[in-house]
């Protein structure tokens, strides 16, 4: 089977754009990715596309009509936050099966300021059960995920909150992040508390976004000249395997972690040949979950790891340098393109005063609530 | 049985008891408009297999005060909700045990 390169990507930067609509944005992303490869929507074979919140309203078609609407086939993909992962990997895996040569892939959403999401209950009978039966928010869903560890490993609040500090540190150097203000640990722990231990700076925030990418099959990549091109050396997707407490208490490890060891697998590397990773901080508990979950570090060693700065830029495995979804933002479509986007652009040489020097080969991962984990390992080809 | 509302039919529904402690928690401070901050969301494994979770009362939402493994036990209690047809439920909470 044909390896699978990304040719060309981008993303705008993440922020509100009230007066712009979900095509427009996923359009503008498309056209810097097609301008990034330098190729046409003519060239195009497929494209994949990735929304959430309008899933049901053929937004790739959408794309097309503000961008070409030149009749290729059109996948509209949901998975969550993992939506933008799994457009993605639909891509690769048409180009694997050598349908086509050459796919767009694209990710976006609009979310204005949506507040809280998740919660149970009162949409038609019965009662509302959020704050009745516990809470199905997702900032208290990942607060006790968090917790988890905590009983485990004694993990603390303040150690939760240094990932916060991290990543909204390294987004200032990021001009794609809807944030880009350092944030001390006592304004992370005296921030409003959200749901214990998430304050509001260790929740993500809900932006508008979008990002995309060309993917190319190896035959049309040498083609079109390898300079630039980053190969997809691993592509992977789980869902939940049934564990215990899953139903009220959703399992975001094992699904990571099965997915991690197939994408190591895949890849013919381990843990330690990963130069920079950017995983899903949808809340501070979480980051400090997966260092474990994708081998970044022995179990129960992830306090000390943010504790050592250990994942932060300079260290020894930088984790998040594009701000994560604490800071650069979390677009639910958008997210696992961007990510990618980031890690290619560290790979490709070209991420300026944020450059992770030397990087060869990077991962991302994403986990979309319900449940949904994709990975992607990307490696720099010249 | 502890903390049956005295009003509920015999065996209207089987209810059950829990010699298990606090797993893990979270006390949210910020819900949706109209429901009532702070509160405890807390999970709880079931004896003979299965976990549930609910609002943990009768102890301060202070992460000083709530200890994970602490004992907890179940109490139930009619809803302080009630439907569009103002129709009751009865709901269960977790205390701590004694």
């Amino acid at each position: 089977m044909s390896d699978v390169y990304v040719m060309g990507i981008d993303m705008i930067q993440f922020g509100r754009y009230p007066d712009r609509t979900v095509p427009e944005l996923g359009a503008e992303a498309a056209l810097l990715a097609l301008d990034d490869a330098g190729l046409k929507i003519q060239d195009m074979e497929a494209l994949y596309s990735g929304n959430l919140l309008q899933a049901a309203a053929m937004v790739g078609q959408r794309i097309l009509q503000e961008i070409g609407q030149t009749g290729i086939p059109v996948t509209n993909s949901s998975n969550a936050c993992a939506t933008g992962a799994t457009a993605f990997r639909e891509g690769w895996t048409a180009i694997k099966a050598g349908i086509y040569d050459l796919v767009l892939v694209v990710g976006v959403e609009q979310m204005g300021k949506a507040g809280l999401l998740g919660g149970g209950g009162g949409g038609g009978r019965g009662i509302p059960t959020e704050g009745l039966l516990g809470s199905g928010l997702m900032p208290a869903v990942f607060a006790e995920a968090g917790q988890e560890h905590a009983r485990k490993y004694g993990t603390t609040f303040e150690q939760f909150a240094k990932v916060s500090v991290k990543n909204h540190k390294h987004s200032v150097k990021n001009p794609k992040s809807m944030y880009r203000k350092e944030t001390p640990l006592e304004m992370v722990m005296n921030a409003e508390m959200i749901a214990y231990p998430n304050t509001k700076l260790m929740c993500s925030v809900n932006v508008d976004g979008a990002a995309a990418a060309v993917l190319a099959s190896e035959k049309k990549a040498r083609e079109l000249g390898m300079g630039r091109a980053v190969k997809v050396g691993a592509s992977v997707l789980t869902s939940d395997p049934f564990t215990e407490r899953d139903l009220v208490m959703p399992d975001v490890n094992t699904c990571t972690r099965d997915a991690a060891r197939r994408a190591y697998e895949m890849a013919g590397i381990g843990p330690e040949d990963v130069d920079l990773v950017e995983l899903h901080d949808c809340f501070a508990t979480a980051e400090i979950l997966h260092y474990e979950n994708l081998g970044l570090c022995g179990e129960g060693e992830a306090g000390r790891m943010i504790d050592e700065g250990e994942s932060a830029h300079g260290g020894r495995v930088p984790v998040n340098v594009s701000g994560g979804l604490l800071s650069k933002g979390h677009p639910l479509g958008a997210t696992g393109v961007a990510n990618i986007y980031e890690v290619s652009t560290h790979l490709r040489g070209e991420a300026g005063d944020r450059q992770v020097e030397g990087a060869k080969v990077g991962l991302t991962h994403v986990i979309g609530l319900g449940s949904a984990c994709g990975i992607h390992i990307l490696e720099k080809v010249s | 049985m502890q903390g049956v509302p005295g009003d509920l039919p015999a065996g209207a529904i089987d209810l059950f008891e829990l010699r298990r402690p606090l797993y893990v928690y979270s006390i949210v401070h910020r819900s949706f408009p109209g429901i009532e901050v702070p509160y405890i969301s807390s999970i709880v494994d079931l004896d003979g297999g299965g976990t549930i979770k609910g609002n943990l009362i009768n102890i301060e939402p202070d992460p000083e005060k709530v200890k994970m493994g602490m004992p907890v036990e179940v109490i139930y209690q009619i809803a302080p909700r009630k439907d569009a047809e103002g129709n009751e439920y009865l709901t269960y909470y977790f205390q701590p045990r004694a």
